[in-house]
């Protein structure tokens, strides 16, 4: 079979599957839903019962080509039999043949653009890099396994489940249909509940302000998850708004397992629970009706798909929300340094001079943020009229709720989830201006069209650009697409072309794993990456390897325990303790296997203080704050008369004291004040540095030219103990020898 | 929010417990033999200014640390460095040639001996300040014992107030990598 069909294969098996599982699920739960809902619910619906089973096939190690396949084929095989394709309720009233053509006139062009974008290679940053990437890798395990090497891992994965499912059997592409299946659903949705609701030409204008818009386009014809987010926040809202018409109670278990579904999709989603919750709760509330039992049902429901993943990082992560809340659930795996960075990050875009100029960003440029709504958006303040209307105001409040995760992160598309909410309420008060509103969509979908956004946009703003017909049908083969357009393409064939199998490659940038089999450890991606890092950067900058040494002399005294306590408070210095010597009468005591090491905080690393290795360090990986120590207990009372603390220079603001345990297990302090001298750049660091990082299984180093340190791997390969074994596009590859 | 305060960390611990990582450790395997019994004062760089510098000093250095910062050679001077490791290493050294002495003795040269090979012999045609490195033969050195640096000036300067026989001036040497 041709490539292209093994695509259509995998995708339209995916979202078949997905159909048949909710329609059973909403014709059990006897739901009166309209004609053209039904399928709608079910897409959603079936997507978390899908994503679920796909769950327990990766826990149970089974999840397989074959079995997905077996599986997807009999379950629509039961549906057709059983005559769940035929459509069942009443119709929804029809829209007005006026707004019926404007919606397909304008959508029609759009949807073949995305048909094929999404058909075409995927080769989108994050799509390829970790959706697909962890996707690709569960595949070749057959399922989960502990991965603590890769925070995106930690994530809940709702979408990437049914990727999974369709990547098995038309690999990438597949996958990025999956999503464009929720972006051809999205118009239809939003029309259903205009029609439902009376608001049909509003829902018309909202549909294609929200399909046209360039950043929906280009997420949603990726291996991307947002337009799938905001999908399924949209049929929450929906369903809330049907069970406050009809009270029907069974509803409320479809909208608990949807809002449940929402957090196992992405943790931001979870305020989809909230509003559920909420909305459900003040409505019974101003009733007067009983509150418990709709709400234990909600949250019964909604745990159905949020236990599995808080359970799988509490096992494997010892964190239930990991990569985030570090401070409330320290573990060995995400440093909490790390988890403030990129929580900062998120808030503050590289080349975002200040927030003032988010507006124009995410409507005109396009680049800073990644991607763009369109200029249409910059009216968006015309919803606020729509709160005259109570539709209005619950589509506004819906909306800024599900808007808040924004504030955490600025891209673009993270305005995604509540555009639906807002573009209809940007609908509400334009409906009634027929020409006008007309006006204003074709212009959105002028401004929006590839050729036309080209000429306003930022040359480099993450958008589509043509319809790529001949590598969706792979007319042209996908390596040559990919090698053309793709810059890190290459690079993942490289490693795949030039390692064996099993390897293990540090790296500083994120590449496109789902294109090689490799395991790549990106330095900002997990705490022990984190520390590769930390040991191969103290081989090039002079601050990080030990060249202070601070001598606590106090007299011979028998000890149970020795404490070194940092006392200071405040960023940005972070803690950190080359080695720790202990001495007596001017000999320094050995390590016996019998003492016991702790440190607070990052207890895990506490033995890096502790090998006699230049090139690694204990570090708090946090900022200072007073109570931080390291600690030897030894197994029987030691007389020791000095301690020596070997350490970097990129922490002036430390302040230590040292203290001891009495053999009555009294703590008395020894010494206050130590001696500083300095110690000169030790020897063989860069061998060193090598010699640490192949102890814990890294094999390859991949460094782009931009790199910090990258014209020193390059001048100095020998002194490393490196060889380089290829070049792509502005990235090397070296052996550790 | 304030109600949690305590819930959440306690529920942390409670999941955290269940994990089983442990945080407390032995020592590992240590990556160099510790330097017992007495750890040696050499090193293998020195900067004047550094408190074990002297140890360093076999014949022909000042004992007086000028400025904070340097001291005079005599026009043959001798010092000693341990090493750890021999492979990829490059002798090091900032010095001055004072202006002051071209006016008595011209250009000079300078003779870099390490355990008695002559590593190199530089001209300086001027004064002022220089950094001199030069990459080592592995053979040359010696891990287990002292490694010997000769440093010889072709034209001895003689100080005008007290007529000392001076070398050029050092900021700091030894190797590196």
């Amino acid at each position: 079979m041709p490539h292209a069909c093994y695509i259509l294969y995998g995708a339209s098996l995916t979202v078949a599957v997905a159909l048949a599982l909710g329609t059973l699920l909403v014709r059990a739960l006897e739901l009166d839903l309209r004609r053209q809902e039904e399928p709608l619910v079910a897409l959603a619906a079936g997507a978390a019962c899908l994503s679920q089973l796909v769950f327990v096939a990766a826990t149970l190690g089974v999840a397989r080509r074959g079995v997905f396949q077996a599986f997807g084929l009999a379950v629509v095989a039961a549906a057709l039999a059983s005559g769940l394709h035929r459509p069942r309720g009443d119709a929804l009233p029809a829209l007005p043949r006026f707004w019926k053509r404007l919606v397909l006139i304008l959508a029609a062009p759009f949807t073949l653009l995305y048909f094929f974008n999404a058909m075409a290679p995927e080769m989108s940053p994050d799509g390829s890099a970790y959706h697909l990437g962890l996707v690709a890798r569960y595949l070749r395990n057959h399922g989960f396994q502990p991965l603590t090497t890769n925070m995106y891992g930690n994530l809940s994965q709702g979408i990437e489940m049914l990727y999974l499912f369709a990547f098995s059997l038309g690999r990438h592409s597949a996958a990025a249909l999956v999503h464009f299946a929720f972006l051809a659903a999205l118009p239809p949705a939003m029309l259903a509940y205009g029609r439902r609701f009376g608001l049909g030409p509003a829902a018309a204008l909202g549909a294609l302000f929200v399909f046209l818009s360039p950043v929906v386009g280009q997420d949603g014809t990726t291996a991307y998850i947002d337009v799938a987010v905001a999908y399924l926040l949209f049929v929450l809202f929906y369903l809330v708004q049907i069970w406050d018409q009809e009270r029907n109670e069974r509803l409320v278990a479809l909208i608990g397992l949807l809002a449940g579904y929402c957090y196992a999709v992405k943790y931001t989603a979870f305020i989809g629970l909230i509003y559920a919750a909420g909305f459900i709760a003040w409505r019974l509330r101003r009733a007067r009706r009983p509150l418990l039992r709709p709400l234990a049902t909600l949250g019964l429901c909604a745990a159905v798909p949020i236990v599995p993943w808080v359970a799988k990082n509490w096992i494997w992560l010892a964190n239930p929300f990991s990569p985030f809340f570090n401070r409330w659930f320290p573990n060995p795996y995400i440093h909490l340094s790390f988890e403030q960075e990129y929580l900062h990050h998120m808030r503050n875009y590289i080349g975002l001079r200040s927030h003032w100029e988010i507006p124009l960003e995410v409507t005109l440029r396009g680049t800073v943020l990644c991607g763009l709504l369109g200029p249409l958006f910059l009216l968006a303040p015309v919803g606020l009229v729509a709160l005259r209307r109570q539709t209005g105001r619950r589509l506004l409040a819906a909306g800024l709720l599900f808007g808040l995760p924004y504030a955490g992160n600025i891209g673009t598309r993270f305005l995604i989830p509540p555009l639906p909410l807002l573009a209809l309420a940007m609908g509400l008060p334009l409906a009634s201006r027929r020409v006008l509103a007309a006006a204003l969509a074709v212009a959105h979908g002028l401004a929006s069209w590839p050729d036309i956004l080209g000429l306003y946009c930022d040359p480099n703003a993450w958008r589509l650009v043509k319809i790529p017909v001949r590598q969706a049908l792979r007319l042209e083969p996908e390596e040559s697409w990919l090698t053309r357009k793709s810059p890190p393409y290459p690079i993942a064939r490289l490693l795949e072309d030039a390692t064996p199998p099993g390897s293990r490659i540090l790296t500083f940038n994120q590449v496109p794993e789902a294109y090689t089999t490799r395991e790549v450890l990106v330095v900002y991606q997990a705490a022990f990456n984190a520390v590769l890092g930390d040991i191969l950067w103290s081989a090039i900058i002079p601050e990080y390897p030990p060249q202070r040494r601070l001598t606590f002399r106090f007299p011979s005294t028998s000890l149970t325990a020795l404490r070194l306590v940092q006392t200071a408070r405040g960023g940005p210095d972070h803690w950190s303790v080359g080695e720790l010597r202990i001495f007596l009468g001017g000999r320094e005591l050995p390590r016996r296997p019998l003492w016991r090491l702790r440190a607070r905080p990052n207890p895990w690393d506490v033995q890096l203080a502790f090998d006699n290795s230049p090139a690694t360090r204990w570090r708090s990986w946090q900022t200072l704050s007073p109570g931080m120590f390291l600690e030897v207990e030894f197994p029987r009372p030691q007389r020791v008369d000095r301690v020596a603390v070997e350490c970097s220079r990129d922490q002036y603001r430390i302040r230590l004291r040292l203290e001891g345990r009495l053999p009555s297990g009294q703590w008395r302090p020894l010494a206050e004040v130590p001696e500083e001298t300095e110690l000169p750049p030790p020897l063989g660091l860069r061998r060193a540095a090598v010699y640490e990082l192949k102890r814990r299984g890294v094999s390859h180093l991949l460094v782009w030219d931009e790199d910090f340190g990258a014209e020193d791997f390059r001048k100095h390969a020998v002194v490393w103990g490196v060889t380089l074994l290829g070049e792509r596009n502005g990235a090397r590859l070296y052996r550790l020898d | 929010m304030a109600r949690l305060g305590p819930i959440l960390p306690a529920l942390g611990l409670l999941l955290a417990g269940c994990t089983g990582i442990p945080d407390t450790y032995a020592p590992p395997v240590q990556r160099r033999p510790l330097t017992a019994p007495e750890p040696s004062p050499l090193t293998h760089f020195i900067a004047m200014k550094d408190a074990g510098a002297e140890a360093h000093f076999i014949s022909g250095v000042s004992r007086h640390l000028e400025g904070g910062a340097w001291r005079w050679l005599e026009p043959r001077a001798e010092l000693m460095f341990r090493l750890e490791s021999l492979g990829h290493l490059r002798f090091v050294m900032e010095f001055a040639v004072p202006e002051i002495t071209f006016a008595q003795r011209g250009p000079v040269v300078i003779a870099i001996s390490v355990n008695g090979r002559l590593l190199e012999r530089a001209r300086y045609e001027k004064g002022g300040e220089y950094r001199f490195e030069k990459a080592v033969p592995a053979g040359w050195l010696r891990t287990h014992l002292n490694n010997y640096v000769t440093l010889e000036i072709d034209k001895p300067w003689v100080a005008p107030q007290d007529g000392a026989r001076l070398g050029f001036i050092l900021k700091s040497a030894g190797f590196l990598e």
